[in-house]
């Protein structure tokens, strides 16, 4: 059912803006949307804060083509699902606003909550140290269990993540790989792409001939 | 823009955000179309520099240039500067990406000794050559500025040019006259003559030679005939008109001051024998209420900052303070802004000013008392009392406050194992006034904290001429001063007396200095103002690998008489001023603040003085 007090963005992370964390994204977020003037609900409280809500996180040097944010608008308590501000005024107010890498695709009345999401779509790009087919070698070793060390704050443990790659792609094309991944992006389930680099480049053959890479974040599934 | 060929290690440095570039607000413009191009860079962290007011202010003076483009560049964290060295990448500009190289102008702020270092390592990270006579005319004009360029002369030789005092109209002649030489193809010699001769407050060393005595003092200073004896420092005389930008570059990553600087006035009345600060911005002059605000409202509304910070000496003597505050308020609160109001003054500091800052945030309460004794309060001229500080501390407490904090120096001329001692006991006196507080919040301990800075000797000072304790008296002092505090209601904090040495040798050098500096940072010494990177035996070695005696600049008293290495610059205030300043110091006698009484310190263009003498 939709929410008519949340205006759900929908932006791509580009180009330099990549290399800003999450945090910072959220910082900068805040201040397109206050010069925006924007009316965002604050939360209650003895330090009020603007109240919005992403949908995933994404690593620092990580590029999206569909991140999602719920803003969340000042509205008429009296009549809960009236809305005050429409997402194309949101659009006309942002658009000026945003920065070059911070591109704008849309912006909605959600329908489901980020608790709905399950996958998450990713290709990666990656530049081989030569013409080596590594195709076979990439398919067979995401078929399969594919163990990792995750480090976390509750410790470091060896965990397979297979479960977690839902579906894959892998083309070579001369020197340039690129691989399609669709991970799990559920909560308390979230596999980050760089993770799945880490585990294949444990294979030694894969630490030789991949050289630099870059991922991009394509889609968000419910 | 990016470099692409940063790309490849970007993400595996530490907060790569710092070395992009690409923030709203940045200026890009077309590099063909230009007649000079300028790289500012801030010889410190990203983040550290982007929280800087001046570069801001500099920036925008010399972008509303239409045919100048000022870019900007900062020192690289060590991460990243391996990362560059391997990879062959040269410092580069922010905005375009392009090497320091390629420009025409390489501007560096000094902002202070610990900087110094700092300087080296940009050249270095650049590839230019240290010194300005080893740089042919294929090398950028390196120009430096800030407030440690009052004395200039221990890094001068890392320069061609070196700006003094205020920038914002000085900077954009100095731009006009390089097109111009640059449009004659006049040599690097050439031009440095015509910025030296033509406009007032640039400092051109290499036109300048200092000759030593057997002792070592300075027995002589030569300038070439044309150029002036002594370099004028600039100041903006109206604030009112001085450029202040209201649309910023809006950094991704987080600063230290994240918010807005609205600077509500330059200089300061009061006298404090110790600060250089409140000598060399001198006149005061101050921007109207009226104007502070609208900068304020369009700064935020252009940039969305979520704080205002007030900026300026003795925040509390602004003339109209309470005035401005609800000005400010009357839209702040509406808008979820907080507004922050540092550097108030304990004895110009009203019930009705303490009601307003509480009411801003829940932020700590800091005091500068400086010294423990009345005694020596009076010998430096800081004019509070211990009513004063007991009166706002009352106010504090009964506002439901139970931490406040402290400020001292140690090390100050004339200070005795009395006045040390006296530091522990006005704390004392600080925590028992919270018990006897009628309002004190209930169940609750205090907080006193104390922090002690020793005493550095700066040039243009009435103390600038005095001795730093030694490391080993001032270590003394503050064990001392730990052994007479009983209470664990008091946290005592200290800084490091080398550190404070080295900085006194820093600040008071002379020429000879530069070939240490250069030694120190060939052994690795750079960022100096992080403790965790400096290092004390570095510069030790330094020191004794180049011959010179730390001592000589720092512990030694120096005479009224004898010609100081910064004479070279007039910053407005009369040595006669300062002596009289340090003869009264002395004398235990006080000099009254600016709006009391002139003392006569020879700045000209003084409103204060001026209306003064209408007045008669």
């Amino acid at each position: 059912m939709e929410n008519k007090n949340i205006i759900r963005f929908e932006f791509a992370k580009k180009g330099g803006l990549k290399y800003i964390s999450h945090l910072d994204l959220q910082r900068a977020i805040v201040r397109i949307i206050k010069r925006s003037s924007i009316p965002i609900r604050y939360t209650q409280g003895f330090n009020p804060h603007p109240k919005m809500v992403f949908a995933l996180t994404l690593s620092v040097g990580c590029e999206s083509e569909c991140e999602l944010l719920d803003v969340y608008m000042t509205m008429d308590e009296s009549r809960p699902n009236v809305p005050l501000y429409t997402p194309e005024e949101f659009k006309e107010a942002i658009l000026p606003n945003l920065p070059e890498g911070l591109d704008f695709i849309n912006a909605y009345y959600p329908s489901r909550p980020f608790t709905d999401i399950k996958n998450a779509i990713y290709e990666i790009a990656v530049d081989l140290k030569n013409e080596v087919d590594v195709t076979d070698l990439l398919s067979s070793l995401l078929s399969q269990p594919l163990f990792v060390l995750k480090k976390s704050k509750a410790g470091d443990k060896v965990i397979d993540i297979k479960p977690l790659i839902r579906d894959y792609d892998v083309k070579q094309k001369e020197n340039q790989l690129t691989l399609t991944l669709t991970l799990s992006a559920a909560q308390n389930e979230y596999l980050n792409p760089e993770l799945v680099i880490t585990a294949l480049k444990k294979e030694e053959a894969v630490l030789n001939s991949f050289d630099y890479y870059t991922i991009t974040r394509k889609k968000i599934l419910f | 823009m990016i470099r692409k060929d940063i790309e490849r290690f970007l993400k595996d440095v530490e907060k790569p955000g710092r070395y992009t570039g690409g923030e709203q607000g940045e200026t890009i413009k077309n590099k063909e179309n230009m007649d000079l191009r300028v790289v500012f860079a801030f010889p410190d962290l990203y983040e550290i520099g982007m929280s800087n007011l001046g570069m801001k202010i500099l920036y925008s003076c010399l972008n509303k240039m239409e045919n100048v483009w000022c870019e900007r560049t900062f020192a690289p964290a060590i991460d990243m500067a391996e990362k560059m060295k391997v990879n062959k990448i040269p410092l580069y500009a922010l905005e375009s990406g392009d090497s320091v190289l390629d420009f025409d102008v390489f501007a560096i702020t000094v902002q202070y000794e610990g900087l110094l270092t700092n300087i080296l390592y940009l050249l270095d990270m650049a590839n230019i050559p240290f010194y300005a006579k080893d740089r042919d005319e294929s090398f950028p004009i390196i120009l430096g500025g800030g407030p440690c360029t009052y004395n200039p002369e221990p890094f001068c030789e890392f320069f061609d040019i070196l700006s003094i005092g205020e920038g914002e109209e000085a900077l954009p002649e100095l731009a006009e006259l390089l097109i111009d030489c640059k449009n004659k193809k006049l040599s690097k010699k050439d031009t440095l003559l015509r910025v030296a001769t033509e406009l007032e407050g640039f400092y051109v060393p290499s036109l300048y030679e200092f000759s030593y005595d057997s002792d070592g003092k300075i027995s002589e200073i030569k300038s070439h005939p044309d150029a002036p004896k002594k370099i004028k420092k600039r100041i903006v005389k109206n604030l009112d008109d001085a450029h202040y930008p209201t649309k910023q570059i809006i950094p991704y990553i987080e600063t230290v001051h994240d918010r807005a600087t609205i600077e509500i006035f330059r200089g300061c009345i009061r006298g404090c024998r110790f600060c250089q600060a409140g000598m060399i911005y001198r006149p005061v002059r101050e921007r109207s209420a009226e104007v502070i605000n609208e900068i304020s409202k369009e700064t935020v509304k252009n940039c969305g900052y979520e704080e205002i910070s007030i900026s300026s000496l003795s925040s509390s003597d602004y003339t109209n303070l309470p005035e401005l505050t609800d000005k400010l308020l009357s839209w702040t609160n509406d808008e979820k802004i907080n507004l922050s109001l540092p550097s108030l003054r304990l004895d110009s500091f009203t019930k009705e000013l303490m009601d307003k800052v509480m009411s801003l945030r829940k932020s700590g309460l800091t005091f500068a008392v400086e010294a423990g004794t009345q005694r020596l309060r009076d010998v430096i001229n800081k004019g509070v009392t211990e009513e004063d500080l007991f009166r706002s501390i009352t106010w504090a407490f009964s506002e439901g406050r139970t931490s406040v904090k402290l400020y001292f120096m140690s090390g100050l001329p004339t200070e005795t194992d009395e006045d040390v001692k006296a530091i522990a006991d006005l704390s004392q006196q600080v925590v028992n006034l919270f018990y006897s507080s009628p309002n004190k919040p209930k169940g609750k301990g205090v907080n006193v904290n104390i922090s002690v800075s020793c005493f550095v000797p700066k040039p243009f000072t009435p103390f600038q001429w005095e001795a730093q304790d030694t490391i080993e008296e001032l270590k003394r002092k503050q064990m001392l001063l730990k052994d007479s505090i009983t209470t664990k209601k008091i946290n005592y904090t200290w800084h490091d007396a080398r550190v404070s040495f080295i900085e006194a040798v820093l600040a008071k050098g002379d020429r000879r200095l530069s070939k240490t500096i250069v030694e120190a940072y060939n052994l690795g010494q750079k960022f100096d103002a992080w403790s965790e990177h400096f290092s004390f035996e570095r510069w030790m070695k330094a020191f004794e690998n180049t011959n010179v005696y730390p001592e000589f600049y720092a512990n030694r008293k120096m005479e009224f008489d004898e010609i100081l290495p910064w004479d070279i610059i007039d910053i407005g205030v009369s040595k006669e001023f300062l002596i009289r300043e340090n003869e009264k110091s002395r004398k235990e006698i006080t000099t009254p603040n600016c709006r009391e009484k002139c003392s006569g310190c020879g700045v000209v263009d003084c409103k204060i003085k001026n209306s003064m003498k209408a007045d008669k």
